[in-house]
C-alpha cells in the first residue's frame, strides 16, 4: 500500500512517548515492541503482525503510554490524516466502524479492570 | 439495574450541551488540546454525528441479545442503560458503550445477555454493510481491525 511507509527502529529506541500527539498508526512487520508506563516500566508486549497506536484515528489524540522497540523492529506506518482518508476512500462507514471498535475496546478494558 | 451505576459510560448530558459538531469547530479543537474531552467522549460524539447509522429506541426490558445467540447488528448506546449478564456477573453500561460490533464482524455469538435496563436510544451498525466493505480492504487495514477485535474479545 503506497499510503504506508516502512520505518525501522533499533532495540531500545522509543517510537513514541507518553503524552505525545498521536499522529501515526503502526503495523508491526518484524520484531517486538513494548508499552512503557510513565514510571518507565514495560507492562505489555506487542508481537509481530499486530498494530499499535490506533488512538491516532482520534483527532488530537494523546499517547497513553510510551512505545519502545524491544528488539530491532520494522513497522508499516501511516499518518492519522492519511489513515482517515484511506478508510473514507473505501467507505465513510469504515471510520465509524473503527471508532465503534475503539469504543468497544474502551468498554472491554473497563470491564476487565472490574474483574 | 446495578446500584453502583454503569461500569462504562460517557457523560452524554455534558456532551449534548456542546452539540455533535462542536469537536470539529475551532473551540472544539482547543477543548481537545486542553484535555477537556476523553478519547471515548470524542469517539461517542463522532459516532453520534454520522448520518450513516440509523437510530431507534427501546423500552425497558427489551432483550437486545441472549448469550449464545449471534448478534444481528451492533449497537452504540446513545442514552439510557443496558444490563449485561455474563456467567454469574451482572452490571450495566451506559451511553458510549458499543455491543456486538467485534463479535458481529468475526461471526462469534454473544458471550452475554443484554437487556435494556431503562428506556434506551441506540445507533444500529448493520453488519451486512460492514462485511461487504471489509472484504475489499488492504491487508494492513484488515490487520489493524483484527488487532483491535482480538484485544476486545480476549477475556
Amino acid at each position: 500500500m503506497s499510503d504506508f511507509k516502512t520505518e525501522t527502529f533499533e532495540a531500545g529506541q522509543f517510537i513514541c512517548k507518553i503524552g505525545d500527539q498521536a499522529t501515526h498508526l503502526y503495523f508491526l512487520q518484524q520484531g517486538t515492541v513494548e508499552l512503557v508506563s510513565a514510571s518507565g516500566d514495560a507492562f505489555a508486549v506487542i508481537p509481530v503482525g499486530q498494530s499499535f497506536g490506533e488512538a491516532a484515528i482520534l483527532k488530537g489524540g494523546i499517547r497513553a503510554a510510551s512505545i519502545r522497540a524491544q528488539t530491532d523492529a520494522v513497522c508499516k506506518v501511516i499518518g492519522n490524516d492519511q489513515a482517515r482518508e484511506l478508510l473514507i476512500s473505501y467507505s465513510p462507514l469504515l471510520v465509524v466502524i473503527m471508532e465503534g471498535l475503539l469504543l468497544q475496546q474502551a468498554m472491554a478494558n473497563a470491564i476487565k479492570y472490574l474483574k | 439495574m446495578s446500584s453502583n451505576g454503569p461500569v462504562f459510560s460517557v457523560d452524554n448530558e455534558k456532551l449534548n450541551k456542546f452539540g455533535v459538531n462542536f469537536l470539529d469547530s475551532r473551540e472544539g479543537m482547543k477543548a481537545i488540546q486542553s484535555g477537556q474531552f476523553k478519547g471515548e467522549e470524542r469517539l461517542y460524539v463522532s459516532m453520534l454525528s454520522t448520518p450513516l447509522l440509523n437510530t431507534t429506541m427501546y423500552l425497558p426490558h427489551k432483550e437486545l441479545v441472549r448469550a449464545g445467540q449471534q448478534f444481528e447488528e451492533g449497537f452504540l448506546i446513545v442514552s439510557g442503560e443496558v444490563q449485561i449478564t455474563h456467567k454469574n456477573k451482572t452490571y450495566t453500561v451506559g451511553p458510549g458503550a458499543v455491543l456486538g460490533l467485534s463479535e458481529g464482524i468475526v461471526g462469534l455469538p454473544s458471550r452475554y445477555t443484554a437487556v435494556a435496563a431503562t428506556a434506551i436510544q441506540i445507533k444500529i451498525i448493520d453488519f451486512h454493510k460492514v462485511d461487504s466493505i471489509i472484504n475489499l480492504l488492504p491487508a494492513e487495514i484488515r490487520a489493524i481491525l483484527a488487532t483491535i477485535i482480538k484485544r476486545i474479545l480476549t477475556p
